[in-house]
């Protein structure tokens, strides 16, 4: 029977570089098997993917040699558009792949490339955005960070293809989101199709694969013990001392209501986060934990309530750039917040002397990275670099957005390493927004679930790590 | 950002396509006239009655302000009052004309495209160029709002820092955007010798839009008998 993916004596380099990300390896992936790809950053999980859905060498250049097979067929010298036939693509970033305004239409696309006819183009779009719960109707503009994840994910889905390639489609979407995602693609290899899927949030996904492989040493590797990875996965950052509480608040929300459109997005939020505290913003994709984060960091203001904070004396509702040394914000995409030549001068921007930048450098693993230029590191390394830029100014309160979206297991140690020292040496205080549960001891005191609007429970870490794993917040 | 320009019946790809750069064309032709005010008053009206009306007055507005701005300086350059009236005139023409293009859905623009079988480069270009506009405004937005995390929002006495830390992300930015979404529309099947892609809902010509096109087209001899 012929095998969906099957890939003999590759091997695979960039342009300009000696060592081989691939080197003489082989692969397959049967139909009906869901197959899980992990790993440290760099090792060249996305490049495999690129290899197989025709993206390298095509688009991005490279030496290759060896065959990949898809359904079968020998595809090694065609483009991806032409193996767009055979398999589907579900890439990251899905905000920067989204080209129309209403969902339906985004779903279509790809049925329409496919030369699909019109009425079955109408029933594929119909299933899989019904089966990833997106509105036909619903404008892209509008959709959270998850909601186009999903979008994304069905608008492939709806092509048909029996082989699907997924590049960590589990960033940005909540636990239910992440489900539905991971049984949806358990249920089409029950019919018979093939998934390979790169993620790192394996606590979720381990549950549904079939087989896990890695990369090592420019081979794929079948992961023997997967029990062991999972035990290694769940619990990667060791809990901290929590803050039991007495820290004078410094910031204080009563009533808040938030309305960016005519429905409220939060309708009545009250809450403290005092000095040293640990709290963690949970909720459902969509439901506004970012929005919430946005405004207690007074990137937005809020439509009613009140808010008071005690890190500065502040004149007037605009926040001064004194401000923001007091409540460090981090964006989710490093790529916002860094612009200097070299890693030292950005750390140096808001350090206080180029020794302390220097340490932060050390903390964040970024030490021998110190003359590179900032938009030429890894993503993994870039996070690292965003978040310590920040908190090289020693701000008293942090707000977190997704800070460990696409961190391997390493990043994510280092950067709560780094946190958990910094909150000992300063008694910095964090608002973190994030899904992984692999976070829950190290970044939480506290957590808060939004939902309709308002803060509707309150638990501890532990709790927080049940909630992640499907029980409510407050058991 | 687009969506502002759109109205509740869009019009037929071409039809919108055509009649901004036949209104642009004449207009600039004849822009040394004051009859230019009547034409742009008239192009304004005919394009409200079509659903326009909101982005007519946005991009007349934005326009025009601009346009006064410029309009200022080219008279004080030019040493005329006619310069000014000129070069606003101009800027509203540009403004107002432009409303049949930027009205279009970016899923219209492409399915009439294919339905006409034109050349995938061409409505890879056009599909690109209009995602490309809202996702810039998207991105200019975020990244002013980086700034002011970073201390680099009003640096004013430091402009090397306020101009590192706004056009360092946005070409990054812009650069992987570009990338990412080109990725995207590969991987989802798409291929510039596709001439048989499918269209999931056609667009069609109807009476509406033979009715705006012709209007369009009696103002612009109008304006060439007038002026």
């Amino acid at each position: 029977m012929k095998k969906a993916v099957e890939v003999r004596d590759l091997s695979f380099s960039y342009p300009g570089e000696t060592r081989k990300i691939l080197d003489h390896a082989d692969f397959t992936l049967e139909y009906g098997e869901f197959a899980v790809l992990s790993g440290i950053s760099g090792e060249g999980k996305t490049t495999l993917l690129g290899l197989l859905n025709g993206v390298i060498p095509f688009l991005t250049p490279g030496k290759r040699e060896g065959k990949i097979f898809l359904a079968g067929e020998d595809c090694t010298d065609r483009k991806a558009g032409e193996r767009a036939f055979f398999a589907g693509t579900v890439l990251q970033n899905a905000d920067e792949q989204i080209v129309y305004e209403k969902a339906a239409d985004e779903a279509a696309f790809g049925c329409e490339n496919l030369n699909l006819p019109p009425e079955e183009i109408e029933g594929r779009v119909d299933a899989s955005l019904k089966l990833l719960r997106i509105a036909p109707d619903s404008s892209t503009r509008t959709l959270s960070g998850g909601q186009k994840q999903r979008l994304i994910t069905a608008a492939t889905l709806a092509m048909g293809q029996r082989i699907l390639f997924l590049d960590e489609p589990l960033a940005n979407l909540d636990r239910a989101g992440a489900l539905l995602l991971l049984q949806t693609l358990k249920d089409l290899t029950k019919q018979g199709c093939a998934v390979l899927l790169i993620e790192h949030r394996l606590d979720l996904v381990l549950p549904f694969a079939d087989s896990v492989y890695r990369l090592r040493q420019g081979k794929i590797e079948r992961v023997a013990n997967v029990p062991a990875l999972l035990a290694e996965n769940r619990r990667l950052l060791p809990a901290s001392q929590a803050q039991t509480g007495g820290g004078s608040p410094l910031v204080e929300l009563a009533h808040i209501r938030y309305a960016p459109g005519k429905t409220p997005l939060l309708r009545d939020i009250s809450l403290s986060v005092r000095e040293g505290e640990r709290v963690w913003l949970l909720g459902e994709n969509g439901c506004g934990t970012t929005t919430l984060l946005r405004l207690m960091a007074r990137l937005i203001r809020p439509d009613g309530g009140a808010y008071r904070q005690s890190l500065l004396p502040e004149k007037g509702r605009r926040p001064s750039a004194r401000w923001f040394r007091a409540a460090g914000y981090v964006y989710q995409n490093p790529s916002y917040q860094l612009f200097m030549p070299t890693v030292r001068d950005e750390l140096a921007v808001a350090a206080p002397e180029d020794a302390y930048a220097v340490r932060m450098a050390e903390l964040f693993g970024l030490s021998e990275l110190l003359d590179r230029h900032p938009h030429a590191l890894s993503e993994g390394q870039k996070r690292r670099l965003g978040i310590a830029a920040v908190l090289a100014g020693q701000p008293r309160l942090v707000f977190l957005d997704e800070p460990t979206v696409g961190q391997d297991a390493e990043n994510l140690k280092r950067i709560g390493s780094a946190l958990q020292t910094l909150r000992q040496e300063t008694g910095m205080a964090t608002v973190t927004v994030t899904h992984d549960i692999r976070c829950a001891a190290a970044l939480c005191d506290r957590a808060l679930l939004l939902a309709d609007g308002v803060i509707a429970a309150q638990g501890k870490a532990h709790q927080a790590e049940n909630y992640l794993s499907g029980q409510p917040l407050n058991q | 950002m687009l969506e502002f320009f759109h109205a509740k019946k869009p019009l037929f790809p071409p039809v919108g396509f055509l009649c901004s750069l036949l209104a642009l064309g004449v207009g600039m032709a004849y822009s040394s006239h004051l009859v230019l005010y009547g034409y742009i008053a008239a192009l304004a009206l005919l394009f409200a009655l079509f659903g326009l009306w909101r982005a007519v007055l946005g991009a007349g507005l934005m326009m025009g302000c601009f346009g006064l701005l410029t309009g200022v300086l080219s008279c004080l350059t030019a040493g005329s009052f006619a310069s000014f009236f000129e070069t606003l005139g101009r800027c509203l023409l540009l403004g107002v004309a432009a409303v049949p293009m930027l009205s279009l859905p970016a899923a219209d623009m492409t399915r009439s495209l294919r339905q006409m079988k034109c050349p995938g480069a061409l409505t890879l270009g056009i599909l690109v160029t209009i995602r490309f506009i809202p996702v810039l405004v998207g991105e200019v937005r975020q990244i002013r709002e980086a700034m002011k995390t970073r201390g680099a929002g009003s640096a004013w006495r430091r402009p090397q820092t306020i101009y590192r830390a706004f056009f360092i992300p946005l070409t990054m930015r812009i650069l992987g955007i570009s990338d990412a979404l080109s990725l995207s529309l590969e991987t989802r099947g798409f291929r510039l010798k596709n001439k048989d892609a499918s269209v999931f809902r056609p667009v069609r010509f109807g009476w509406r839009d033979g009715v705006f096109a012709v209007g369009t087209g009696i103002l612009s001899v109008l304006l060439g008998v007038l002026a």
